[in-house]
């Protein structure tokens, strides 16, 4: 039988370690020290910061529950917004319409969320690649269409404000727990789905499809799954928009909503599974103080991109990871090996 | 016309494909270039055209070097390749593809012109109008061939120009071949096929691995133990040996 | 019937410049295989343009400004193909989203500060402003100039691929850039040359549509979406399927407002999808290699 890329990496990952215990406490040692970094700033931040803090945590989850698609599924969806706009608007309207209480809310939207992916998903999956991507983007502004002219339901332009959180959550602190605990729990389910044998055959996907087909995979059964997981959470992250803002409205799930978490991910490098974490923050924090310090925001954040998807696609994860191996190498007096990242050979046409 | 490869080497990411590749083909030459499949004959080719960049080595047209040159100047220069396969602009007519190739070097002028292509080939005639992604394979390669002359090249690079084509075919392209020859183009030809390069080149390299195994006249190269093991021919039998084809 | 005439002209006049923009958005996709984000930022600039050429006047300054800003923004749409473009042609589709998307964002920044956040408007020549009456109906001459571009671009457009060597080189592009490369084709320079053309046509619709719309900010993101569901519904690459696109969201669009307003601007969101679940590589386009 043959193994698939992903899978050969993956060993060699796990035999990297010694013991199982020591590969795992070592893998476990970057993330576990990220999370206690947050954990500590943020009971210590002043309050103001506490919710921006708080906002790039949640915004984590969005970005790596998009990228479930993107960087291991190979699917690029620029309608991710749709999910979590669910998520955000269950809260609100369950609160506007008295039919739902927070907390039912907050458990009921990422199923609502996963819901809607099944159909959206049996949609947007008929198409592939650039199709796909457009699609998406299409199934995004249409949500935010909706949002926008359904006012009676939906509050309209204006959205969905008000006091729709307890008064506990008013705390920034306590809002700021919620969130990363929430955030936390979520991730660490992402990444056992991600390192389970359905996150080997998607990344098998991703890097050959047609080998995985012929092994007699259902591709369009694992790609929908991936769909539907990445809906649920997208849903969780939407929630979580409430929590920071205690509100709804259409801006959070037009296209270019949409286009956020897929940024974060290639700034933060979506070949693994924290980058988009570290997307997040970089963009999130730039992003508030851009807007604090300059009017070109959006010419700070569009050459950022360029700069990035130009010289290094593989994002701030892949720059980090080059200069820790140039490091190593240098310690252990290696020699180098072969360059990396092999193009494909039909790929370049100019 | 007269191209020399010198040390070339040529890499897909990170496989090393040609591994200090050099031949010559002289002016008016006709040159095999034999070697199983993946032994990088077509790397070789799409090397010396700008398709693919060695890394290090160096292809002189005439003395100039190509090396490091814009993919469209071999062709202004003078030298036509013809890939491998059902390689035509499928959505345009025949005709469509013959002027396109014209107008893309506009600066060769001579002997051969739409004209005269038709001449040469009544089929393609008849067939003018006709959208070429709907040609047969033995017409598509009458349109190839077309493309190439009507830039007026003074040298040829045929990539496995009898690859899926029927016996009758290929008779008559062995025939347009020595026309060409005549007409005294040079021409690398890379095949699988050693007796169809028996039949029209004067010397040939063996290709294996990325590395030129032997080279010599095209009967030394016949008689070598090199083409057999590298082709994984079984020991010739005397009976088949007066040239019987296939 | 009066009531049919004034639907039917002003969808007509609509399809018409999305028409224009969008088949400029298909041109650069067909032969470069490269979807531009920043298509729209050339809309609005086309749009902006003709603010500051054509100012308050109303007469002949209005076509001049059109023509200039065409033209102007057909060499910033050089500039940006040489800049960026250039380098993302044959990568992955993320990589080309991303990367016009970062244009897009840089268009949008720049534009603010040459012609600030506020809202702008143009009056139309007074030649062919205002209305003229047929079966009853009084109908905006405007609209017969939009829709005369649209038909005229249409021809040539069709002319140029269809009977010049110039259209079958771009042809050619489409069907084997590599074989047209080594045959002795300067693939960047005709790259060069089909992007300028479509951000020019990008720009003559945002030129052309200033008289009936308020040229703001915003209107390159918006344009963006409308062409992006015309390109897809009519298939990647093909101007007729273009064509027939526009025209079918035009007529979504027409009749969702008579039906019910609140939900007029989804009804072309639902064409899309309908469009796709049938055929996923669009009406005219061929499914991807």
């Amino acid at each position: 039988m043959t193994t698939l890329p992903a899978a050969d990496l993956l060993a060699a990952g796990r035999d990297a370690g010694g013991s199982p215990w020591a590969g795992r406490l070592r893998r476990a040692a970057l993330p576990l020290a990220f999370f206690v970094a947050v954990l500590v700033l943020g009971l210590t931040m002043a309050p103001a910061n506490v919710l921006e803090l708080q906002y790039a945590v949640s915004l984590a989850l969005f970005a790596v529950a998009t990228n479930l698609m993107l960087g291991f599924g190979g699917l690029v969806s620029f309608g991710q917004g749709v999910f979590y706009g669910v998520g955000a608007y269950t809260v609100s309207l369950g609160w506007m319409h008295q039919s739902l209480s927070f907390s039912e809310a907050m458990i009921l939207a990422p199923f609502l969320g996963a819901a809607l992916a099944v159909p959206l998903g049996m949609i947007a999956l008929r198409t592939r690649r650039l199709y796909f991507a457009l699609l998406t983007l299409a199934l995004s502004q249409l949500a935010y269409v909706i949002a926008e002219n359904q006012t009676n339901f939906t509050g309209g332009t204006n959205g969905v404000f008000g006091a729709m959180v307890p008064s506990w959550l008013l705390v920034p602190r306590n809002s700021f727990l919620l969130t990363l605990a929430i955030v936390t729990v979520s991730l660490a389910i992402l990444w056992k789905v991600l390192h389970s044998p359905f996150g080997l055959v998607l990344r098998g996907i991703r890097d050959n499809r047609e080998r995985v087909e012929a092994l007699g995979v259902n591709v369009y059964a694992h790609e929908l799954a991936a769909f539907v997981i990445s809906g649920f959470f997208c849903a969780v992250a939407g929630t979580l928009f409430v929590v920071y803002s205690q509100s709804s409205y259409p801006e959070i799930v037009d296209w270019t909503a949409s286009g956020i978490p897929v940024f974060m991910a290639v700034i933060g490098g979506m070949y693994t599974f924290f980058g988009p974490v570290v997307g997040a923050f970089v963009y999130e924090f730039a992003n508030h103080y851009l807007i604090e310090y300059t009017q070109d925001w959006q010419l700070v954040i569009g050459v950022v991109l360029l700069a990035i998807v130009l010289l290094r696609p593989d994002g701030l994860a892949g720059s980090l990871s080059a200069i820790g191996e140039r490091w190593r190498r240098r310690r252990d007096r290696v020699p180098a090996g072969p360059p990396p990242a092999p193009l494909p050979p039909e790929g370049g046409a100019s | 016309m007269r191209l020399e490869v010198r040390d070339v080497h040529t890499y897909y990411g990170a496989s090393h494909v040609l591994q200090g590749v050099s031949l010559v083909v002289e002016p008016g030459e006709v040159v095999a270039l034999l070697g199983r499949n993946g032994a990088g004959k077509t790397t070789l080719m799409r090397s010396v055209v700008g398709l693919v960049r060695p890394r290090a080595g160096s292809i002189l047209l005439d003395g100039q070097e190509l090396v490091g040159g814009p993919t469209y100047l071999p062709a202004r220069r003078g030298l036509a390749f013809l890939p491998s396969g059902r390689r035509v602009f499928s959505s345009l007519s025949v005709a469509e593809n013959l002027e396109v190739a014209r107008r893309s070097c506009p600066r060769r002028t001579g002997a051969w012109t739409a004209e005269r292509i038709y001449g040469l080939f009544p089929k393609l005639a008849q067939l003018s109008r006709r959208t070429a992604g709907f040609l047969s394979g033995g017409e598509q390669q009458m349109l190839k061939i077309g493309r190439a002359l009507i830039t007026n090249p003074e040298m040829l690079l045929l990539d496995e120009p009898t690859e899926g084509l029927a016996p009758a075919v290929v008779d008559e392209l062995g025939e347009w071949i020595s026309l060409l020859a005549r007409e005294s183009l040079s021409i690398l030809l890379a095949e699988q096929s050693a007796t169809f390069a028996r039949e029209h080149a004067s010397r040939g390299y063996l290709l294996e691995k990325g590395r030129i195994r032997f080279e010599g006249t095209m009967e030394q190269v016949w008689d070598s133990d090199e083409l057999r093991s590298a082709l994984g021919i079984a020991a010739r039998r005397p009976s088949a040996e007066p040239g019987a084809p296939g | 019937m009066a009531r049919f005439l004034t639907e039917a002209i002003g969808t007509l006049s609509d399809a018409g410049s999305l028409f224009v923009v969008a088949a400029g958005l298909t041109l650069v996709f067909g032969a470069m295989r490269v979807i531009n984000l920043a298509h729209g930022s050339f809309y609005m600039y086309g749009a902006f343009l003709v603010t500051t050429i054509a100012g308050t006047s109303s007469g002949l300054r209005f076509w001049v400004a059109l023509g200039l800003a065409a033209v102007v923004v057909a060499l910033l749409g050089a500039v940006v193909q040489l800049g960026v473009v250039r380098f993302v042609v044959g990568k992955e589709p993320l990589t080309q989203l991303v990367a016009t998307f970062a244009v897009l964002y840089i268009l949008a920044d720049i534009g603010l500060h040459l012609w600030g956040s506020g809202a702008r408007s143009v009056n139309a020549p007074l030649a062919v402003s205002g209305t003229f009456t047929l079966a009853g109906a009084y109908l905006p001459v405007y609209d017969l100039v939009i829709i005369g571009l649209a038909i005229l671009v249409g021809v040539v457009l069709w002319l140029l691929l269809s009977h010049t060597s110039l259209g079958w080189m771009i042809r050619a592009a489409v069907d084997d850039p590599e074989l047209l490369q080594a045959g002795g084709v300067n693939l960047r320079r005709l790259h060069l040359g089909v992007f300028a053309a479509g951000a020019l046509l990008a720009a003559l619709a945002g030129a052309v549509v200033t008289p009936q719309i308020s040229v703001a900010p915003g209107m390159d993101q918006s344009i963006i979406v409308s062409s992006l569901l015309v390109v897809v519904i009519g298939g990647l690459g093909s101007i007729v399927g273009t064509a027939f696109a526009a025209l079918i969201i035009g007529i979504a669009d027409t009749v969702g407002t008579l039906v019910d307003p609140t939900w007029a601007s989804t009804f072309m969101y639902f064409a899309v999808i309908i469009v796709l679940v049938v055929r996923p590589w669009g009406l005219f386009g061929t499914p991807e290699r």
